[in-house]
């Protein structure tokens, strides 16, 4: 339904059931090798292989006012948990590190047209172990929806699969608490196939999506950083020195 | 976690090209310094590629604070400013000024095991004096079995890897068996920077074996130089001579109640000890007393632990040392620890020092020990 122009509203049919699979990947790599030694680690399988949902679920992950393609709005706490169980049983949003710095979660409006609308989105959560904690760098998404059917055309959340997409922290047995860092191939949850070769009426590109979502978790976004190849570029012909940041994790997520 | 990560983006046809200019710029910098493996590194690097200043983010701020009392932001500010002032924060320069013209290094040396590349390098910033000075370097060595050769060389010159250091590089040298001292002097007469490259004696001594060092670092300007040689015109007799202490048996007694050690660790890898053992014999303190060893570690990049068990123990080679009478874990490179210890009656202790476990194993650093007893 168009509301005024370039603004939208969306909504699903509350009827609907819809049918979510999950995955979680055997992990490939850590650095102090925790996926072996660690038994809560080396079992990390999702909970729920596949799971049935009501529609109003999703319905919290759409604005709820019309909003217009890469305006951005926070999503509903309880439904992102509901769905993280689906792939572990405590998920948790504020995390432990970061609880005074928690911005809620976010999604955008990254395109639409008559009958498709694309939603991209950003959630922050992590899960609590019977002995530590697994914090995945974020959990990206989408949500495409038939705004004629009001149905679910796909959606998905996942890890991205970054060289280093997750933290860990792990008590052991003499009370001594130690961090980790590694990578999961895949840890998502999906439903649908994604559309593509879509004729959007408007859109903005999922990298400006994205780039929407972060300002919203991190201040230094605000900063114009730009890589490693532009920066050699960059510096000798502006005749500037170059300020670099080298970190042993990745600063854009909470994997570090 | 280098060696899966390389494998997967060689698998997904990602590799990552560290001859890039900028990114060995960036290696160069985790290199440089006196201290080394920080999680975040922040660089300031010229447009030529050339650092100019590192900031280890994970110790600056409290280091900036202890100094200098300054917020954060403030803090970072003068790390850029100093960094385009050319003044080279964080690169293990020692910056010698009016305000500060002497300033003490505490590092290892190791003998070359093959060429003469293992050079433990030091640089000197005495741009301060403009107008020229003169530049001395009292060194003390270890109690470790390398002997020492120290070479003073410009700045500009990178002391070289495949080969003998040539003599017209070399400004000033000194060839120092363990457990003595010499001294560096060179006169110049403009401010500029040097660079002093420390080896073991590939000739004299076992290759690959260390030895702790110590460097007195100072810049006296031209006007006090020749005051002090009115004052004391022969001055190589005036060298102090630092007593160091040279058998593993030290002896503390009303006498000497005080006694400084300089030498070696090295880390033993996590969950086992590769003690560097020095026996303290207070057996002289029949009333008792208490032990403190004031313990600094050098600038060499892995921290030390250090442990204090009864002399008749046999030192663990593995696991947590459950039978030291008291210990001082973890303390990083630069930084001080103390051990203290009340005993009873005088007797023979085992002073313990090995690498922390989180150190890579095998790195090594140096450290000094002044240990003294207080009588009750």
């Amino acid at each position: 339904m168009e509301t005024t122009p370039n603004k939208i509203t969306l909504s699903l049919d509350s009827d609907a059931e819809v049918s979510v699979k999950g995955f979680i990947a055997p992990i490939e790599y850590t650095q102090y090798n925790f996926h072996v030694e660690w038994d809560e680690l080396a079992n990390f399988q999702v909970a729920e292989p596949e799971k049935q949902y009501p529609a109003s679920v999703f319905q919290a992950f759409l604005p709820s006012e019309a909003v217009s393609v890469g305006e951005c709005w926070q999503l509903g706490e309880e439904s992102a948990l509901t769905l993280l169980q689906q792939l572990h049983p405590t998920p948790k949003l504020r995390l432990d590190d970061d609880d005074e710095d928690y911005t809620g979660i976010w999604a955008c409006l990254r395109a639409y047209n008559d009958t498709l609308a694309e939603i991209a989105f950003r959630v922050h959560a992590e899960f609590i172990m019977k002995t530590g904690k697994f914090t995945p760098s974020q959990f990206a998404g989408h949500l495409v929806i038939d705004r004629i059917q009001q149905k679910i055309v796909s959606f998905k959340m996942f890890v991205p699969p970054t060289t280093l997409n997750f933290d860990a922290g792990w008590r052991q047995k003499n009370g001594n608490y130690f961090a980790e860092i590694g990578y999961c191939p895949q840890l998502q949850l999906w439903t649908g196939i994604y559309p593509t070769d879509v004729q959007y009426q408007t859109s903005i590109t999922p990298a400006e999506a994205q780039r929407m979502l972060i300002s919203h978790y991190y201040m230094f976004h605000k900063i114009n950083w730009v890589s490693l190849e532009e920066a050699f570029e960059l510096a000798p012909v502006q005749q500037k020195p170059i300020h670099a940041v080298s970190l042993d994790g990745p600063l854009f997520d909470e994997s570090c | 976690m280098r060696e899966p990560i390389a494998k997967r983006r060689e698998r997904e046809g990602k590799p990552f090209d560290t001859s890039h200019p900028l990114a060995q710029a960036i290696i160069k910098g985790w290199k440089t310094g006196p201290k080394k493996g920080s999680p975040v590194d922040c660089f300031v690097i010229s447009p030529e590629f050339e650092l100019m200043g590192r900031l280890l983010v994970n110790e600056f701020f409290d280091d900036y604070w202890n100094k200098f009392k300054l917020r954060d932001e403030e803090s970072y500010l003068m790390f850029l400013k100093d960094s385009l002032e050319g003044k080279q924060p964080g690169l293990g320069n020692i910056i010698l000024n009016n305000e500060e013209p002497s300033q003490d290094v505490l590092d290892f040396f190791r003998t070359p095991t093959v060429g003469f590349q293992d050079y433990t390098v030091t640089i000197i910033d005495t741009r301060a004096f403009e107008k020229g000075g003169t530049l001395t370097i009292d060194i003390e060595t270890g109690r470790a079995d390398a002997e020492g050769h120290f070479y003073l060389v410009d700045g500009d010159n990178d002391l070289p890897t495949a080969e003998r250091v040539t003599k017209h590089m070399v400004l000033a040298q000194a060839w120092i068996e363990p457990d003595e001292t010499g001294q560096l002097t060179y006169r110049f007469n403009r401010g500029q920077f040097f660079k002093v490259g420390a080896t073991g004696s590939h000739l004299r001594s076992e290759k690959g074996s260390i030895n702790a060092f110590k460097a007195k670092i100072s810049v006296a300007d031209h006007q006090q130089v020749e005051s002090l040689e009115k004052e004391r015109p022969e001055s190589d007799e005036n060298i102090p001579e630092v007593p160091l202490i040279s058998e593993l048996r030290l002896v503390l007694d009303r006498a000497q109640p005080v006694q400084e050690i300089l030498d070696a660790f090295r880390a033993p890898g996590e969950g086992y000890q590769d003690y560097t053992i020095v026996n303290i014999d207070t057996t002289a303190f029949e009333d008792g007393g208490t032990l403190i060893i004031d313990v600094q570690v050098g600038s060499a990049d892995t921290s030390g632990s250090f442990d204090l068990f009864d002399g008749d123990i046999e030192l663990p080679t593995e696991g947590y040392p459950t039978g030291a009478l008291t210990s001082a874990w973890g303390i990083g490179p630069d930084e001080t620890g103390k051990i203290r210890h009340r005993f009873a009656r005088g007797k023979v202790f085992k002073f313990g020092a090995t690498g922390d476990w989180s150190g890579e194993k095998g790195r090594i650093n140096a450290f000094q020990a002044k240990i003294s007893v207080e009588e009750n």
